[in-house]
C-alpha cells in the first residue's frame, strides 16, 4: 500500500503534526495525524507489524478513497478509468447549449476573439427551428434531464425575436415531456432593461451575465460602442435597475497581472450597495484569440499571453482572493476536475448563427473547427479527430495534477504551438497554487460541516 | 483520521467540472444563485 501518485500530502496542516492528504482524481479530502503518515511510509516493513494491525480500518478506507493504492498499476488503472469516462461519459442531468442568437455586435471591445472573423448575420427563424429539432434529438438520445441554454453573441439582445421564440417553444417542449428548462444570456449590458427581463422571466430566464472590465475608463477603453463612445454608465444603470429581478454576474477580464480595476469595480459595487444582491463574479485573464477566417494561425493579440505566463497567473491570482477575502466575499477554491469540452463524445455545445456546432468558443467564426451542423444527425469528423486526441497519454503518467487537468486546454495548445496535439503543463504554476487551493478547500468544506452541525 | 470528503469515481459526481485552464484562475462568488 503506498499513496497514490495523485495524491498531495500537505504537513503539517490544520495543526503541527497532522497531514491534509487530497486526491486529484477522486477529489478525497482526509486529514491523518502523523503516525498513520509514518506507517503509510514504512508500510511494507516488518516492525509496523503492530500499526498496520491497528490502523487497518482506516487503511480500507483511505484506498478505497483513492488516497492509497496498492501499487503503480492499480493506479494507472484508475487513471485509464477516470480519463474513459471524460471521453465517453454523458452527465444526463443536463444538457448546456449556448446559442448565437446573432454574430453582429454593438460593441468593438479590443480583445474580442470574433472581432478578426465578425459578420453582420443574424440566426433566421428556419436556422432556429432546425436548431430546436437537433436539441430534442439530442435530448431524446441521451435521456437528458434538464436544457439549460446560453444565448450568446455577438450580442444576443440585437435578436430577441429568435432568443424569444426559441425560449417559448423549448419551454413548451421540455415542460411537456417533465425535462427541466431555463435559460440565461449572456450579454454586454447595454441593451438590457427591467421591462426586458420581467418579459423573459416567465419563459425561463435565471441568471443574466454581463461583462464589465472596470470603472468608468478601465472599462471603456477595452469596451467601447462600435461607433465609438463609452458604455460603462449605461451598463451599470441597467444592471441597478435590474438586479433585483434576475441574478446578474459580472464577467471581468484581466490583464498584465494589473488588479486595479478589479478593486475599483468592487469598491464601487460595494458603495452603490450592489455588491450582495449580484450573482456570481467571474474573473479571468484576457487571452489570444485565433487569426482572421481561413488564417486561424495568425495568432491576434499575442501581448495577453504573459496573463498566462505562471509568475504572472500567480500574482494576479493571489491578489483578487485577498480582494475577495476583504470584501467578505466567497472564494472558488479551484480544486476541481478541468476538462476540455473538445475531447468528449458528449457535452455542452455552442450553435451558431449559421446552425454549426461548437464545442469551444474560442473557435467561433472557424467553420472548419466546427463539430457538425444542426441540419445533421450526426457530428463530422473533426469532432471524432478532437475526442480521440487523448493528449494525456504524452503527459507523465505519475503527475499528481493530470487528473484534474487532463493535459490542458487545446485551445491554448493552439496558440502556443499551432496545432491542437501538445499538452499545455501548468505545473509550475500549480506546485504553488495547489497546496494554497486546498488548504482553502479544506476551510470551505470545514465551515459548511460545522453550520450543518450547529 | 477524519474524512472531509470521502472523493467519488465518477466524475459526474464531482464537484464543479469546467474547462478553464488552470485550474483556480476563475475566482468567483455567488450569493445570489
Amino acid at each position: 500500500m503506498q499513496f497514490s501518485f495523485h495524491t498531495i500530502v500537505i504537513p503539517d496542516y490544520p495543526n503541527p503534526g497532522e497531514y491534509l492528504l487530497y486526491n486529484t482524481r477522486s477529489q478525497a479530502m482526509i486529514k491523518i495525524n502523523d503516525e498513520l503518515k509514518e506507517l503509510i511510509d514504512h508500510f511494507d516493513r516488518p516492525d509496523y507489524f503492530y500499526l498496520r494491525f491497528r490502523y487497518a480500518y482506516e487503511i480500507v478506507r483511505l484506498h478505497k478513497s483513492g488516497i492509497l493504492s496498492e501499487n503503480q498499476e492499480e493506479d494507472l488503472a484508475r487513471l485509464k478509468g477516470h480519463m474513459d469516462q471524460i471521453k465517453h461519459s454523458v452527465d444526463t442531468r443536463s444538457f448546456f447549449v449556448t446559442i448565437l442568437t446573432t454574430y453582429a455586435c454593438n460593441f468593438k471591445c479590443v480583445y474580442c476573439f470574433e472581432e478578426s472573423s465578425r459578420a453582420n448575420e443574424k440566426m433566421t427563424m428556419a436556422c432556429a427551428e432546425q436548431t430546436m429539432a437537433w436539441m430534442k434529438s439530442q435530448i431524446i438520445k441521451l435521456s437528458y434531464r434538464s436544457l439549460y441554454l446560453n444565448f450568446y453573441g455577438g450580442e444576443p439582445l440585437l435578436n430577441q425575436p429568435v432568443l424569444e421564440h426559441i425560449a417559448t417553444a423549448m419551454k413548451s417542449w421540455c415542460e411537456s415531456r417533465g425535462v427541466e428548462f431555463k435559460f440565461m444570456i449572456q450579454t454586454n449590458g447595454y441593451l438590457l432593461t427591467p421591462q426586458l427581463i420581467e418579459r423573459f422571466l416567465p419563459l425561463g430566464l435565471k441568471q443574466v451575465r454581463v461583462s464589465v472590465d472596470g470603472v468608468g475608463e478601465d472599462h471603456d477603453k477595452n469596451r467601447p460602442l462600435r461607433g465609438g463612445g463609452g458604455t460603462f454608465d449605461v451598463i451599470m444603470n441597467n444592471i441597478m435597475a435590474s438586479c433585483d429581478k434576475v441574478p446578474i454576474g459580472l464577467s471581468v477580464g484581466f490583464d498584465k497581472g494589473d488588479t486595479g480595476p478589479i478593486e475599483r469595480l468592487l469598491s464601487y459595487c460595494r458603495d452603490k450597495g450592489i455588491i450582495r444582491k449580484l450573482g456570481r463574479f467571474i474573473f479571468s485573464p484576457i487571452h489570444a484569440g485565433l487569426g482572421r477566417r481561413g488564417e486561424k494561425e495568425n495568432i491576434q493579440n499575442t501581448h495577453c499571453d504573459c496573463n498566462y505566463e505562471d509568475e504572472s497567473l500567480v500574482e494576479a491570482n493571489r491578489k483578487i482572493r485577498a480582494l475577495m477575502t476583504n470584501y467578505g466575499l466567497e472564494i472558488k477554491s479551484g480544486m476541481s476536475t478541468t476538462i476540455c469540452p473538445l475531447m468528449r463524445e458528449n457535452s455542452g455545445v455552442t450553435v451558431d448563427q449559421q446552425g454549426l456546432i461548437y464545442k469551444c468558443n474560442s473557435m467561433l467564426g472557424h467553420p472548419e473547427l466546427s463539430v457538425g451542423h444542426v441540419k445533421d444527425q450526426e457530428y463530422n469528423q473533426q469532432h471524432l479527430a478532437f475526442v480521440h486526441l487523448d493528449v494525456y497519454n504524452q503527459c507523465p503518467q505519475g503527475c499528481v495534477y493530470l487528473p484534474m487537468c487532463s493535459g490542458g486546454c487545446r485551445f491554448s495548445s493552439f496558440l502556443r504551438n499551432k496545432n491542437f496535439t501538445t499538452p499545455v503543463c501548468y505545473k509550475k504554476y500549480l506546485d504553488t497554487m495547489a497546496p494554497e487551493m486546498i488548504k482553502q478547500e479544506y476551510q470551505a468544506r470545514r465551515s459548511k460541516i460545522l453550520a450543518e452541525v450547529s | 483520521m477524519e474524512i472531509i470528503n470521502y472523493g467519488t469515481d465518477d466524475i459526474n459526481q464531482m464537484a464543479a467540472l469546467q474547462c478553464c485552464w488552470p485550474p483556480g484562475t476563475e475566482v468567483f462568488h455567488s450569493p445570489t444563485e
